[in-house]
């Protein structure tokens, strides 16, 4: 699909995973033993056959710079086309918008050799097949496309989603924004196709007008103008939104079915290559219901657990119900549950660390 | 804990294959799966689904292994599908072998010979075969 560009959009990003947050963008949180959040969004384009993407970028990028790299792991080390990260371009000004970044970029629009562009959030956990919506969106002759699907998650506590109201045409006729999403309520996921020529018509005149957010701007103002048609996701996704809603969805990929679906069906999911050795298992280990990464050494007891590459588990330690990340280490005898620790966390001997209501949350590098 | 009922489709191979655009080789991500208690003192790799007991033994990627099965003292290659309610002792299987449910390998005698499963084989019950 060469007419098709991809953006991945990080600059609505909210801050509601707090410390895994504190120095990496959310598209870049660790994720079910082995991704990040915006591998699913970016293997979801690759196989759509879109070669060459964008990743808007607002701050905190240097952990996604790392990750994607070259974009070789997505087939996106392209000579025409492939990986661009987008920084803001003035990065001491408080960034107004979407928009802003997009015209600030509008280069990259106008240079690319497609006609229809799709973009999307980098933070969504789900397969979606773009070429099916693409098709949606040709053949009813859409201006935009938006997509959406019926609430699913947990109650959430501070309004983020997006509601829109289909009409019997399958056209968007209201978006409401920041509400609270009630069970089966159609959720607009910010991801949307539009026509590439609208598109950068219409980014110059929102700014013109001093209008920099493309929910808003362009797609709500114009519900009228354009023909702005709507698609419903129907597959799962794991609505993220805090740190129990992450937790939950991570914990989700311990039941067989959706990791099936995830993993093993359809399209793959690539990620960043990182060799480790196979996880060692002493004779004092002891695991059940869990997910674990290699490079681990495991001497304790794991239970309902995600574990992440080269953590080390040593004997007598017993970690439940939890999210340990990238090179962390359970010294003998702690006592881990309900608990997502980031990178690099030393839990020492004989602690006991829990979450309560809901899952405690201890940041990069810390000792405990 | 919870003993999970589905059993791993033995017409599918799990794989979490990835591209290597660079060498045409398929690298197998993700991380293993274990779903039942009891792995000691073995060596997993990744893309692994276990729902049997794994002991003193090597698993290399992409291996299943079903429920009630029990695995000792054994090597396995990548890309092995192991049924169901299996007994494996002592043995080395090669790669996309399929152990069908119920089937008996090898013997935990340390006077027997380790028993040798070679390639593309599938192994119905009650075999106790050295090559």
């Amino acid at each position: 699909m060469d007419s098709v560009v991809g953006i991945i959009n990080l600059i609505n990003e909210k801050h509601f995973l707090k410390e895994l947050t504190y120095d990496r963008c959310l598209a870049s949180v660790p994720f079910a033993g082995r991704y990040r959040l915006i591998d699913f969004t970016l293997s979801n384009l690759i196989h759509a056959g879109v070669k060459s993407v964008a990743v808007f970028t607002k701050e905190k990028y240097r952990s996604i710079m790392d990750h994607l790299g070259s974009g070789k792991e997505w087939d996106l080390d392209r000579r025409t086309g492939g990986l661009f990260i987008l920084p803001p371009i003035h990065p001491e000004k408080e960034i107004k918008g979407d928009l802003q970044q997009f015209y600030d970029h509008i280069e990259f629009f106008q240079r690319s050799a497609a006609d229809t562009v799709i973009i999307s959030p980098g933070h969504h956990v789900c397969k979606i097949d773009y070429t099916d919506i693409i098709q949606n969106h040709r053949n009813k002759k859409a201006d935009i496309t938006v997509v959406y699907k019926k609430y699913d998650g947990i109650p959430v506590q501070k309004p983020i989603y997006h509601r829109c109201s289909v009409d019997h045409t399958g056209a968007i006729s209201d978006i409401n924004l920041y509400t609270f999403p009630q069970k089966d309520q159609d959720i607009c996921l910010e991801t949307y196709i539009i026509n590439k020529y609208i598109l950068i018509d219409l980014i110059k005149k929102c700014v013109e007008n001093d209008e920099y957010d493309f929910l808003k701007d362009i797609v709500k103002a114009n519900l009228n103008k354009l023909n702005i048609n709507s698609y419903e996701f129907e597959g799962s996704m794991p609505f993220i939104h805090s740190i129990e809603s992450f937790h939950h969805g991570n914990m989700a990929f311990l039941n067989q079915d959706i990791a099936q679906n995830f993993f093993h069906q359809d399209w793959a999911v690539y990620t960043k290559i990182k060799h480790e050795a196979p996880v060692k298992y002493s004779s004092s280990s002891c695991v059940s219901n869990s997910l674990i990464a290699n490079g681990c050494e495991i001497e304790g007891t794991v239970e309902n657990s995600i574990i992440f590459r080269g953590v080390k588990i040593k004997k007598g330690a017993v970690v439940k119900n939890s999210i340990i990340m990238q090179k962390g280490e359970i010294e003998e005898g702690a006592f881990v549950d309900y608990v997502i620790t980031d990178k690099q966390v030393t839990i020492s001997k004989d602690r006991v660390v829990s979450g309560d209501l809901r899952p405690l949350v201890i940041k990069k590098a810390e000792m405990i | 804990m919870i003993l999970f009922s589905t059993v791993p489709s033995i017409s599918h191979p799990f794989a979490i294959r990835e591209l290597d655009t660079h060498e045409e080789e398929e690298y197998f991500t993700g991380a293993s799966c274990l779903i039942f208690v009891y792995t000691a003192q073995s060596l997993v790799n990744e893309g692994c689904s276990i729902y049997g007991q794994v002991d003193h033994s090597i698993l290399s990627y992409n291996v299943q292994v079903g429920h009630g099965t029990t695995i000792k003292n054994s090597v396995i290659m990548p890309d092995v599908i192991i049924g169901n309610n299996v007994e494996i002792h002592r043995a080395i299987i090669a790669p996309y072998t399929i152990i069908e449910d119920g089937a008996v390998i090898g013997s935990e005698n340390e006077q027997d010979d380790i028993t040798l499963i070679g390639d593309n084989q599938r192994i119905s019950f009650q075999l106790k075969e050295v090559l």
